[in-house]
C-alpha cells in the first residue's frame, strides 16, 4: 500500500527528465575560450621568464622548459574540459519550475519551483560584460549560498528569466 | 541621535524591567568575554603555570578589577535599556555608548521564547527570547520580566504574529500549577520521568551531552572543543607522558592509558546523564491549537514553542545504545535562518534553537510523529533498499584502497603475516560497509519521503513533499551506465542525501515531491 500510491501517481507525473533543454549561448563558448587563453597566459609567461635569463645555467633551464609546456597543456585540458562541460549545460522553464543541467562526470540535473525563490539576481563579470553575457543566481530558504547559479546567459534573456520566474513565484 | 523620529513626549513610553537584568547582561557580558578570551586565558594560564614566579596577586586583582568594570557595564545597561509595544511591532533601545534602537515589526518574529535561568527564578523572572526571521538570526532578549508577564507577553506577540489579537481574551496559563514546573496550556502529549531522562542522557551523543552540562553552568554554544584544548594545556598531558615514560617504559604508559580511557568511558555517560537531568527534568511536551510547546530545565527553565507549518521535517536519530534500549530521539527541524552554518561556527553564538523529544517508544515516535506531520504514517514504512553492488564497491573500496596497497608492500617487503592483517581488515570493512548498506533505504508515504542512513544505529528524515525546496539529481557515466543516481533533496531546514537509487525510481521520487510542492502552492514557512 505504501508504494503503490508512488506507482499510480508516477505514471502522470510531468516528466522533469524528458524536456528539451535550452543550450547556452554560443557566446558562451567564446567567453569559456577567451577565460582559457586568459588564465593559460597568466600562469605561462611568468614561466618563461626564466628561461630568458642568461645567469641561468643551460642544464637548469632545459628542465624549466618543461614548466610552461606542462602549464600549457594543463591550461589547454581544462579548456577543453569547461567546452565539453558547456555542451552539457542546458535549462528550461516550464509553467512552476525551472530545470537546470551541468556537470561533466557528476551530471547534476535541479528543478527548483518558482514559489520556493526567495530572491533572483543577476550578476555580470568583467569578461562576461564584454561578450553580452550574466550568470542568473536564484537564492531559496534554508541557506546563505546560491541555490542555482546559471552561468553565460544572454544579459538580456538572464533578466527576462528573472523576471519571469519572480512574477511566478509572487514576488511582483 | 539613537532615535530620531520619537517626539519628546513619547519618551515615558519606555518600559523598564526590572533591575535583575543587569544581573543577565552581565551574566552574557561575561560568558561572551569568557568565550572570546578563552584560547588566550589558556596560554597565559599555562604559561604563568611553568613561570617560576607566579603573580597570584596580580591576576586576582586583575579579575576582580575586569568583573567590577564588567559590573557596573551592566548597570549602565540595564538603566539605558528598554522596550515599547506598538500595535504592530515592538522597539528596544539598548547599548551604553553605542547606543541602538531595535525595531521589530511582528511579522518578522518566527519564535518567541520564555526562558528561566536559574539566577532569576527566586525572584520570579524570565527573559523572553524573540527570533527573528532575518538573515542575521539574531535575537532579541527582553531580560528581568516577571514570569507571568513574560507568558503574557509572549502570548501577546504570538497572537500578533498570528494576526489575531482581538479574538483570544483567554487567560493565559489559567492552570498552570503554582511552582510553573509542569505549566502546560492545552492537551499534554508527553511528561518525561526521571528514567526517561536518565535514557535521553544514556542514548545521545557522549561529547554532545559534555558540551551541554558545561553549557548549562556557562550559558550556551559549542565549547567542546575550546575545553578539550584547554583541559590538555591545562594537565600538561605531554609531561605526564614523558614521565611516565621514565619511570616504567611503554607498559605502564599503555596501563594508564588503558585505565584513563576505561574511567573516561565511565564518566561520559555520567556527565551525559547529569547534562539530559538538567536539560530535561519535568520535560513536558504539549500542544494548543497548532503551536507545540515543550518546557524542560532543572535550574533554568527552558521554554521553546514551534508551529506546525514550521515544522520542515522530523528527524529519528536512535545510535547503537539506543537502539539497545528500543528508544528513538526526535528532533524537529525548523527552517535555518539565513546563515545559520556560520553562526553555528562561531564560538558562544547562540545556534538555531532545536526543539528535541528525547526518549521515546518506537509507539510514542509514530504517534507524535503524526502530530508533528500530519497524516504521516510513520508506523507502516515500506523501505526500499539502494543498490548493493555500487554502494559496498564504492565504500568499502574508498577505505580499502589505501590500506590494501600499503599491507600487500608490507607483506611482500616486511613479513608475509601482514596478509593475515589484510584478510582481517577487509572482512571488517565488509561486515560494516554491509550492515551500513542494510540501514540505507527511502521511501514514500502517502505525501511523506522518508530517508535513512545509518551504522548501528540509524538516523531517519521524514519529510512532507510538498515542502520540499528543490532537488538535484546527481549522476556519473559509471551510474548512467548500471541505472543509478543520487538523490538530493533540499529542504528548508536541511539537505538530505539518498546514494545509489536507481535512477528510475529517483527521477519518479523527484518528479512526485516536485508536483506535490507545486500543486500545493502553500506557505511552506
Amino acid at each position: 500500500m505504501a508504494f503503490t500510491n508512488l506507482q499510480v501517481d508516477t505514471e502522470t507525473l510531468p516528466r522533469a527528465a524528458t524536456l528539451d533543454l535550452h543550450p547556452l549561448p554560443p557566446a558562451h563558448r567564446r567567453e569559456i575560450l577567451a577565460q582559457g587563453l586568459i588564465t593559460t597566459g597568466i600562469f605561462v609567461l611568468p614561466s618563461i621568464i626564466p628561461l630568458l635569463i642568461p645567469a641561468i645555467p643551460s642544464a637548469v633551464r632545459g628542465v624549466l622548459w618543461l614548466v610552461p609546456v606542462l602549464v600549457l597543456l594543463l591550461g589547454t585540458l581544462l579548456t577543453a574540459l569547461a567546452l565539453v562541460r558547456f555542451r552539457r549545460k542546458g535549462y528550461a522553464l516550464r509553467q512552476h519550475d525551472v530545470v537546470f543541467r551541468t556537470g561533466l562526470f557528476w551530471r547534476k540535473t535541479t528543478v527548483l519551483p518558482f514559489d520556493r525563490v526567495q530572491h533572483a539576481e543577476v550578476t555580470q563579470g568583467p569578461l562576461q560584460r564584454r561578450f553580452g553575457l550574466a550568470t542568473l543566481k536564484f537564492f531559496t530558504a534554508g541557506g546563505s549560498s546560491v541555490d542555482l547559479a546559471i552561468e553565460g546567459l544572454l544579459a538580456d534573456d538572464a533578466e527576462r528569466l528573472r523576471e519571469t520566474v519572480l512574477e511566478r513565484a509572487g514576488h511582483g | 541621535m539613537a532615535e530620531p523620529e520619537t517626539a519628546p513626549g513619547m519618551e515615558a513610553d519606555w518600559r523598564r524591567v526590572s533591575p535583575v537584568a543587569a544581573m543577565d547582561f552581565l551574566v552574557v557580558m561575561v560568558r561572551q568575554g569568557f568565550f572570546q578570551a578563552l584560547p588566550a586565558l589558556a596560554v597565559a594560564f599555562v604559561s604563568a603555570y611553568q613561570s617560576d614566579s607566579f603573580p597570584f596577586g596580580l591576576v586576582v586583582a586583575g579579575l576582580v578589577f575586569l568583573l567590577l568594570l564588567a559590573l557596573a557595564w551592566s548597570v549602565l545597561s540595564y538603566l539605558r535599556f528598554g522596550y515599547r509595544l506598538f500595535p504592530e511591532r515592538i522597539e528596544v533601545r539598548k547599548g551604553v555608548i553605542h547606543r541602538e534602537t531595535l525595531k521589530l515589526a511582528f511579522d518578522r518574529i518566527q519564535n518567541v521564547s520564555v526562558y528561566e535561568p536559574f539566577y532569576m527564578r527566586p525572584f520570579g523572572m524570565a527573559v523572553v527570547g524573540i527570533d527573528t526571521a532575518g538573515s542575521s538570526g539574531k535575537e532579541i532578549r527582553l531580560p528581568g520580566i516577571e514570569l507571568e508577564k513574560a507568558r503574557r507577553l509572549r502570548q501577546e506577540l504570538v497572537l500578533a504574529v498570528e494576526g489575531e489579537a482581538h479574538v483570544d481574551a483567554r487567560p493565559v496559563e489559567a492552570d498552570a500549577p503554582d511552582d510553573g514546573r509542569h505549566n502546560a496550556r492545552g492537551e499534554v502529549l508527553l511528561r518525561l520521568s526521571r528514567r526517561d531522562v536518565v535514557i535521553a542522557g544514556l542514548t545521545a551523543n557522549f561529547m554532545l551531552w559534555a558540551a551541554i552540562a558545561f553549557a548549562t553552568v556557562m550559558g550556551s554554544g559549542d565549547t567542546a572543543d575550546n575545553v578539550i584544548s584547554w583541559l590538555i594545556n591545562r594537565l600538561n598531558l605531554m609531561d605526564v607522558v614523558d614521565a611516565l615514560r621514565e619511570a616504567g617504559g611503554q607498559w605502564l604508559l599503555g596501563l594508564v592509558v588503558l585505565i584513563m580511557v576505561c574511567v573516561a568511558m565511565l564518566i561520559l555517560p555520567l556527565i551525559s546523564v547529569i547534562g539530559a537531568l538538567f536539560r530535561y527534568d519535568g520535560y513536558t511536551l504539549s500542544v494548543d491549537g497548532d503551536r507545540f510547546r515543550c518546557a524542560s530545565g532543572l535550574l533554568s527553565r527552558h521554554d521553546n514553542s514551534v508551529r506546525t507549518h514550521k515544522i520542515q521535517a522530523v528527524a529519528w536519530k536512535q545510535n547503537a545504545i539506543a537502539l539497545l534500549l528500543g528508544r528513538i530521539n526526535l528532533h524537529l527541524r525548523q527552517a535555518s535562518a539565513g546563515s545559520g552554518q556560520e553562526a553555528a561556527n562561531q564560538l558562544g553564538v547562540k545556534t538555531q534553537r532545536t526543539f528535541q523529544v528525547p526518549s521515546l517508544h518506537p509507539g510514542e515516535a509514530v504517534a507524535l510523529t503524526a502530530r508533528f506531520l500530519p497524516d504521516c504514517r510513520a508506523g507502516e514504512i515500506r523501505w526500499t533498499g539502494v543498490d548493493r553492488r555500487a554502494f559496498m564497491l564504492v565504500n568499502a573500496g574508498w577505505v580499502l584502497a589505501p590500506f590494501v596497497i600499503a599491507l600487500v608492500a608490507l607483506s611482500l617487503l616486511v613479513h608475509p603475516v601482514f596478509l593475515f592483517a589484510l584478510v582481517l581488515l577487509v572482512a571488517l570493512v565488509l561486515v560494516i560497509t554491509h550492515r551500513c548498506w542494510k540501514q540505507s533505504g527511502w521511501a514514500v508515504n502517502g505525501d511523506h519521503g522518508m530517508i535513512r542512513q545509518g551504522f548501528i544505529g540509524s538516523s531517519t528524515t521524514l519529510f512532507p513533499l510538498a515542502k520540499v525546496q528543490r532537488i538535484d539529481l546527481v549522476q556519473t557515466p559509471l551510474q548512467a551506465r548500471r541505472g543509478l543516481a543520487h538523490l538530493v533533496v533540499h529542504l528548508a531546514s536541511h539537505t538530505v542525501t539518498m546514494h545509489w537509487m536507481r535512477h528510475a525510481d529517483a527521477e519518479r521520487f523527484r518528479d512526485l515531491a516536485i508536483e506535490r510542492a507545486e500543486r500545493a502552492r502553500q506557505a511552506w514557512f
